[in-house]
């Protein structure tokens, strides 16, 4: 008999093996609560991440507007004569 | 009467897609656990747990390994439950999770392989034994594979232990028809090779 076969019929006897019987459903549960749990506590700091972006945005935003305006304190000292005429 | 009136109600609502594929008290059981009833999901562990328990059977023989590889399949199927279209049996759907599952642990084993010897398990007829009792012929056949790289094994170990067709491998795996026939026409070669480097032709010729 070829070996294939052979193992074949074993394959054809191997599919009658009966499985010890075995009951996740209790530790499933568990491991989805502790699952669940992390998740919501992980909800906190998504929630303060997001308050600083947009707290870090408005700073940028007026902060590209005081750029916009600044001066330099040289320019500053010179500006009143620039109102005089040198001629 | 329809037998799927619930799930056909809510597949009117468009809550999800809907094909008729589905048990009605599984379908039931789907949409109560993606509304958060734990409950729902534990009903549906307890019904399938024991089919997932036979497939993760065929990927390690320690007890508790394969209560670990039933217990991430159905994590797993958890998490992943919105992505279930209902386009097949939920229980197909977790033997497609429950496959790649035990695939994963094998490339994980497959660094650290520790392989049984043939010699170490008993293939010798018993006295009047007309046939080999099933959990030997497993226990054999599990060795056997072994020897093979794990998606070669994987293909075989699907046909042999599970009966599955060429198709439904290729629907468990994600592979191609073609890829799973080539497959498994070179796993065959390989375990025709190992059978007789380990002379299971004479070991075993009491069974011819």
């Amino acid at each position: 008999m070829d070996a294939i076969k052979i193992i074949e019929k074993l394959a054809k006897t191997a599919q009658k093996e009966k499985v010890p019987q075995i009951d996740v459903s209790k530790a499933v549960m568990h491991e989805i609560g502790i699952l669940q749990r992390e998740s919501v506590s992980f909800l906190p700091f998504e929630w303060f991440a997001g308050i600083s972006a947009v707290a870090a945005s408005i700073m940028m935003f007026l902060s590209f507007y005081a750029w916009r305006y600044m001066t330099d304190p040289l320019v500053q000292l010179f500006a009143p004569f620039q109102e005089i005429l040198p001629w | 009467m329809s037998v799927n009136t619930s799930a056909e109600l809510v597949y009117k609502q468009g809550l999800a897609s809907y094909n008729g594929s589905v048990e009605n008290l599984d379908w039931d059981d789907i949409q109560a656990a993606l509304s958060g009833d734990e409950a729902a999901f534990e009903r549906l562990v307890r019904r399938y747990q024991e089919q997932i328990a036979q497939l993760c059977w065929r990927f390690s023989r320690d007890s508790s390994v394969c209560e670990r590889l039933v217990q991430d399949t159905f994590v797993e199927a958890y998490l992943s439950l919105k992505s279930y279209k209902a386009k097949g049996p939920f229980g197909g759907w977790l033997k497609k999770i429950a496959t790649r599952v035990g695939y994963r642990f094998w490339k994980e084993q497959d660094k650290a392989r520790h392989l049984v010897p043939l010699d170490d398990i008993d293939l010798a007829a018993k006295e009047n034994e007309q046939e080999i009792e099933p959990e030997k012929a497993a226990e054999i056949l599990h060795s056997i594979l072994a020897r093979l790289d794990s998606k070669e094994r994987l293909v075989l170990t699907l046909m042999y232990f599970e009966d599955c067709t060429v198709r439904e491998i290729a629907e468990r795996t994600g592979w191609t028809r073609a890829g799973v026939k080539m497959r498994a026409m070179r796993a065959r070669k390989k375990l025709k090779k190992i059978a007789e480097r380990e002379k299971i032709l004479e070991k075993l010729e009491w069974m011819q």
